[in-house]
C-alpha cells in the first residue's frame, strides 16, 4: 500500500508556512482551565498531527471539545475530568515532551478508554461541521479535496 | 380531555402511515394523524454529519431527543443498561413528519418472489422462526405499482433479470451513473453478473410538483434540500392535508391504544404538544410507529379482555426483531473513484438475493452512499490500521477519494428471542414504561453474511482494486432504520399478531402499517415494501365496513 502513497502527490498541498499560529486567539473556555486545556490540546495535536496540512491544533478541535462537553457531549465530562487527571499524575512530563516522545507515550496508553474517547472526539472536532466549533477554515475538507462540496454546508455546484 | 370523535387515528406519520393517511382522506374519511415529532425543513436540519440519520455523535437532528427518550439494552455480559437515542443500541429510527423517509438514501426496491416464500424455499431452520407471507408477491404487485407512481420511483425497467414480473414501467428513467457505477458495471459484466441502475424514490426528472435531484453528497442521513427525495412528508402528508379531511399533529406521544367493552379500538390516549393526556375517540385505529414502537405500544395497551397487550393472546408482539446483516466490502484503487455526484449509490445486482447454494436467502449488492468525512475515519479501515497519528491522516487523505465500497442488506433469519418487551422500570420524560430490546443474531446470518462480502469483493476486484477488504456483521440484534417483524403477519391467530389484511387478532378495528408485519424481511431496504402494503391496508380498511362508503 506504502509504494501507492509514495506515488500519488497530494492535491492540496499547503506550505507550512501558511498555517496560522497554533491556537492563537482562541476563544474562551467554558468547560476546561486554562492548564487542562494545554494538555488536551498537546494530546490532540499527536491524534492528528501538524504536517505539511493543518492538524488538530490549526482546526481547533480543542475548541470543539471544549464547548461540546458543555452541550451534545455533557455526558463525557465526568469521564474527562478523570481520565485526564489520572493522565497528568502518570505522564507529568507529557506537554514538554518531543514529539517523538509524545507519540511513543500515546502507543503506551492507546486501548484506554480516555485515549479511545479522546481519539473519537478529535476526529470528530477536525472532520465535522465548523458549525460545531472544530474544523476552522474547513482545514480537513481541504485536505481531503472536497471543500467544494462540503463547505457552507451546502452543495454549491459542480 | 376528551376530543372530538374522527374516522380514524393513525399513529406516526412516517413511511406508512403517511400514505394511509392519504388514502383514507382522499376517500372522505375524517382522519388525524398523530406524529411525535415536527415538521422539519431543510433549514432547520441542514448538512451537519454529526448530527445526521448516519452518525448521531452530537444529537440526531430527525430525533428523538436523548433529553426525554430512553430504552434498555441487552448488553454482551447480559447486563441490562439504558441507552439513548444517539446510542447505536438505541434502534433509532427518525421521529419527524416522514419518519425514516425524510432521511433516508430512498432506495425503493420491490421484495422478490422469493422473498415471500422463504419456508417454501429454505425448509425450516434450527433455531428460527422462519416462515412464508401469508400472501405473495402477486398479491402486492399492483401496490408496488401504485407506491411507485404515487410517490415517484426512478429506475430501469426491465433492467434486472431477477425481479418478478412487472405490471407497469417506472415512471422515470433512473439517475445517471457516476464513476463508480461505471467502474463496476463491466466488471459485474465481466463476472457474468447482471448489474442495473439502483430503483430510488428520488427525482431523476421533476415529478409530482417536486424538483429533480441536483446530484449532491448529502443524501443518505439528511433531509433533500430541493425535496427530490419521496418522503412522504413532501407527497402523501401534504396531499392528505389539502383534502381538507386530514389534521396533522406534531408532538403528540402516545401512551395507548384505548379498548372499549367488547374488545375493539374505541381510539388512543396521548401527550400533546403542551404535555396534557388528552384522548382521540375514533371509529378505527392505525398504529405505524415503526416496529420497535409499534410493538411498545400494543404491549402497553393492557386491558382486562388483552392481559397480555394487544394482538399478543399467543405471545407474537415483540418477537422477531430484524433488520439486516448488511456485508460487504471496500477496495482501494490507483485512481481516483470518487467524483462527488450524490447520491452515489447507483448500480445494484440481485445475482446472490437466492439460489445460494448452501445458505439461506442473500442480499443484493449496491455501492455505497457517498461517505461523510468522520464516518469515513471510522468506518472505512483495514484491520489493524491507524487510528490516529501521521498515519490516520496519511491514509484519510491518500484513500478518500480512491476507495470505493459494495455492501447489501443480507436477509436475515428470525429469531423468536430477538425481542423488544417493556422494562419492568425505566419510563420516558412522559412517565410511559418503555422498551427494552435483546437478541443476537442467527449464525445462518453471519454465513450468508461472509458469502456475499466474499461476492462484494470479487466485484470490486474484478473492478481493478488493488487491495480489497471484506465487512461482515456483528452478532448483535438487528433493528435500526430497517427494524422488522414485532408483529408478524399470519393467517393464523395463533402464529402471528395481525392477520393478512394487517388488522391485529382480536381487535376487529385495529390496524398496523409499518415493518412490524413483515414475516421476514427480504434482502432489500424495506421502505417501498412498507409503503406497499400500507396501500393495500388501506384498500382493506375503505373495504371493511368500518364506515358506510362516503360520497
Amino acid at each position: 500500500m506504502i509504494w501507492i502513497m509514495q506515488r500519488i502527490a497530494r492535491r492540496n498541498f499547503v506550505a507550512l508556512a501558511a498555517i496560522a499560529p497554533a491556537a492563537a486567539g482562541a476563544a474562551e473556555l467554558q468547560f476546561f482551565s486554562a492548564v487542562d486545556a494545554k494538555w488536551i490540546d498537546a494530546l490532540m495535536a499527536q491524534i492528528i498531527p501538524t504536517d505539511d496540512t493543518p492538524g488538530a491544533r490549526e482546526a481547533g478541535c480543542l475548541n470543539y471539545l471544549d464547548r461540546q462537553l458543555t452541550e451534545a457531549l455533557a455526558r463525557y465530562s465526568a469521564a474527562y475530568r478523570s481520565g485526564l487527571k489520572e493522565f497528568q499524575t502518570t505522564h507529568p512530563e507529557f506537554p514538554d515532551l518531543d514529539a517523538a516522545a509524545q507519540v511513543a507515550a500515546l502507543q503506551a496508553i492507546e486501548r484506554t478508554p480516555f485515549f479511545g474517547m479522546l481519539v473519537d472526539h478529535t476526529m470528530q472536532g477536525f472532520y465535522g461541521s465548523p458549525d460545531h466549533g472544530g474544523n476552522k477554515g474547513e482545514v480537513s475538507w481541504k485536505m481531503m479535496g472536497i471543500e467544494k462540496h462540503m463547505g457552507g454546508g451546502h452543495w454549491h455546484g459542480a | 380531555m376528551v376530543l372530538d370523535p374522527v374516522d380514524v387515528v393513525i399513529v406516526g406519520a412516517g413511511g406508512g402511515g403517511g400514505i394511509v393517511a392519504q388514502e383514507l382522506s382522499v376517500a372522505g374519511w375524517n382522519v388525524v394523524l398523530l406524529e411525535r415529532g415536527q415538521s422539519q425543513s431543510f433549514r432547520e436540519t441542514g448538512h451537519l454529519e454529526l448530527r445526521s440519520q448516519r452518525t448521531t455523535v452530537l444529537g440526531n437532528a430527525f430525533g428523538p431527543d436523548d433529553a426525554r427518550h430512553v430504552r434498555v439494552a441487552q448488553n454482551d455480559r447480559g447486563d441490562w443498561v439504558k441507552v439513548l437515542p444517539s446510542e447505536g443500541s438505541y434502534n433509532n429510527i427518525a421521529a419527524v413528519v416522514g419518519g425514516g423517509t425524510l432521511s433516508y438514501g430512498a432506495m425503493a426496491w420491490r421484495f422478490l418472489p422469493k422473498d415471500f416464500r422463504m419456508r417454501s424455499t429454505y425448509g425450516a431452520q434450527q433455531g428460527s422462526t422462519l416462515e412464508d407471507w401469508p400472501l405473495g408477491y402477486d398479491e402486492l404487485e399492483p401496490y408496488y405499482q401504485r407506491a411507485e407512481w404515487d410517490i415517484g420511483v426512478s429506475g430501469k425497467t426491465g433492467a434486472n433479470p431477477f425481479e418478478g414480473p412487472r405490471k407497469k414501467d417506472y415512471p422515470m428513467p433512473p439517475l445517471p451513473f457516476n464513476r463508480e457505477a461505471s467502474l463496476l458495471a463491466p466488471a459485474a459484466r465481466k463476472l457474468g453478473w447482471h448489474p442495473f441502475p439502483i430503483p430510488m424514490a428520488i427525482n431523476s426528472r421533476p415529478y409530482g410538483g417536486r424538483a429533480a435531484c441536483i446530484q449532491c453528497p448529502h443524501c443518505v442521513g439528511f433531509r433533500c434540500e430541493v425535496d427530490a427525495k419521496g418522503s412522504t412528508a413532501v407527497t402523501v402528508i401534504p396531499r392528505a392535508i389539502a383534502t381538507g379531511h386530514c389534521r396533522l399533529r406534531t408532538g403528540c406521544v402516545v401512551s395507548e391504544v384505548l379498548i372499549d367493552a367488547k374488545g375493539n379500538a374505541r381510539g388512543v390516549s396521548y401527550f400533546d404538544a403542551r404535555g396534557e393526556l388528552v384522548e382521540q375517540p375514533a371509529k378505527v385505529v392505525v398504529v405505524a410507529a415503526s416496529a420497535t414502537e409499534t410493538a411498545r405500544l400494543l404491549l402497553n395497551s393492557k386491558t382486562k379482555l388483552h392481559p397480555n397487550g394487544l394482538g399478543n393472546r399467543y405471545d407474537w408482539v415483540g418477537r422477531n426483531l430484524q433488520g439486516h446483516a448488511y456485508s460487504g466490502a471496500f477496495g482501494l484503487f490507483a485512481h481516483e473513484t470518487w467524483d462527488g455526484m450524490g447520491p452515489a449509490a447507483r448500480i445494484a445486482l440481485c445475482d446472490f438475493s437466492h439460489g445460494n447454494d448452501g445458505y439461506v436467502g442473500g442480499g443484493m449488492l449496491a455501492n455505497e452512499f457517498i461517505r461523510m468525512p468522520y464516518l469515513f475515519a471510522r468506518s472505512v479501515r483495514p484491520p489493524g490500521a491507524p487510528k490516529w497519528g501521521k498515519a490516520h491522516k496519511d491514509w484519510q487523505r491518500t484513500w478518500y477519494k480512491r476507495s470505493m465500497g459494495v455492501k447489501g442488506p443480507v436477509q436475515e433469519v428470525p429469531r423468536w428471542e430477538n425481542r423488544v418487551e417493556i422494562d419492568p422500570s425505566a419510563r420516558d420524560h412522559w412517565g410511559i414504561p418503555t422498551l427494552r430490546i435483546s437478541g443476537r443474531k442467527h449464525p445462518s446470518d453471519l454465513k450468508t453474511g461472509k458469502y456475499v462480502a466474499g461476492k462484494a469483493a470479487e466485484w470490486l476486484r474484478a473492478a481493478g482494486a488493488l487491495e480489497v477488504f471484506e465487512q461482515v456483521p456483528g452478532m448483535g440484534v438487528s433493528g435500526g432504520q430497517h427494524q422488522a417483524g414485532t408483529a408478524r403477519m399470519s393467517r393464523d391467530a395463533k402464529l402471528g399478531a395481525v392477520d393478512a389484511d394487517c388488522r391485529v387478532f382480536g381487535v376487529e378495528n385495529l390496524y398496523v402499517a409499518d415493518g412490524s408485519v413483515h414475516v421476514s424481511n427480504g434482502g432489500f431496504n424495506p421502505s417501498l415494501t412498507i409503503q406497499a402494503l400500507a396501500y393495500r391496508t388501506s384498500a382493506k380498511i375503505l373495504a371493511s365496513g368500518h364506515i358506510p362508503k362516503q360520497v
